[in-house]
């Protein structure tokens, strides 16, 4: 059972480490494994020590200073903040007097996209990892979804005013973008460089 | 539990009576804290690892048992331990100040 697990360890690790580091960490983990296993036993060994992929992800991130994962699956949290986000403006503007009849989602927008850049920083602080492209790309195909629904069932986003305010936001928040992160990209272009 | 433990610092407050193996350093974690704090034991060797590249602890393999690499705290680590105890120390009792006494104490 050990040699199994210390299989999908090394399976999972595949070759984000460097051939002798990965001998190292995968004969460190049988040690532990082993010596576990005398005072208990082998599943519970193995239970305690953790899910195999979790595992390799640490060691690699540990290894290399940032995510490894895909950026297209590490941006996928902003796009389900991003569609939360959008969910809950109807909610809001039919609950929040004051946003009746003062045309639609005139404040919304702008507050989304505030909170969208500052989920953006934390997911690029946390994984650092340059998220930008996947992000702008899943938020755009999310777009192109509520605009495709907007035409045939919601007819009050078709107001020109929606429009013209989330084309505003949009050139806001990559303007932002564009500034903010800048940095941080140079920053983990240079930390990829050095790993 | 509700606050945030520093695994970090428990590693190295496991390491600094002598130096251990990871095994030993999860178990010493978990007798010394009664059983409630129990490290997920393949996350501990990423913190491990981490605490290495920080020059707070140093892994050499054991030359008895080959699959078992033993770490030892180094200076730098004891003064790290030290400042995040200090810290520590401070947040509890700020924490403690505020927070009613448990009833029947």
């Amino acid at each position: 059972m050990i040699e199994s697990y210390i299989r999908s360890l090394d399976v999972a690790i595949g070759d984000r480490l460097p051939a002798e580091v990965k001998a190292q960490r995968l004969r460190e983990a049988e040690g532990h494994l082993r010596m576990a296993a005398e005072e208990l036993n082998q599943l519970e060994a193995i239970r305690r020590y953790g899910g195999a992929r979790a595992v390799a992800n640490a060691m690699v991130r540990v290894h290399r200073g940032y995510e490894t994962a895909s950026t297209w699956r590490l941006s996928l949290p902003l796009l389900v903040g991003a569609v939360l986000g959008y969910a809950i403006q109807f909610p809001l503007h039919s609950l929040i007097p004051g946003l009746r009849g003062r045309g639609p989602f005139a404040y919304e927008v702008w507050l989304l996209a505030i909170i969208y850049i500052g989920q953006f920083v934390v997911r690029v602080a946390q994984t650092r990892r340059w998220l930008f492209w996947p992000a702008q790309v899943e938020r755009l195909g999310f777009t192109v979804v509520v605009c495709l629904l907007a035409r045939s069932r919601i007819p009050h986003l078709l107001s020109f005013e929606f429009l013209v305010i989330s084309i505003r936001a949009s050139a806001v928040y990559l303007a932002l973008n564009a500034l903010t992160l800048g940095a941080a990209a140079l920053a983990d272009r240079r930390r990829v460089r050095r790993a | 539990m509700a606050f945030r433990t520093d695994t970090k610092a428990l590693v190295m407050a496991a390491l600094a009576d002598g130096p251990k193996h990871g095994y030993a350093v999860a178990k010493a974690v978990r007798e010394s804290s009664g059983g409630l704090l129990k490290l997920g034991e393949g996350q501990l060797y990423p913190a491990l690892y981490a605490l290495e590249a920080e020059g707070w602890v140093i892994g050499e393999w054991d030359e008895e048992e080959t699959n078992r690499r033993i770490y030892r705290l180094t200076d730098e680590g004891r003064t790290e331990l030290a400042g995040r105890v200090s810290k520590w120390h401070e947040f509890a009792d700020a924490v403690a100040r505020v927070l009613p006494q448990p009833e029947g104490a």
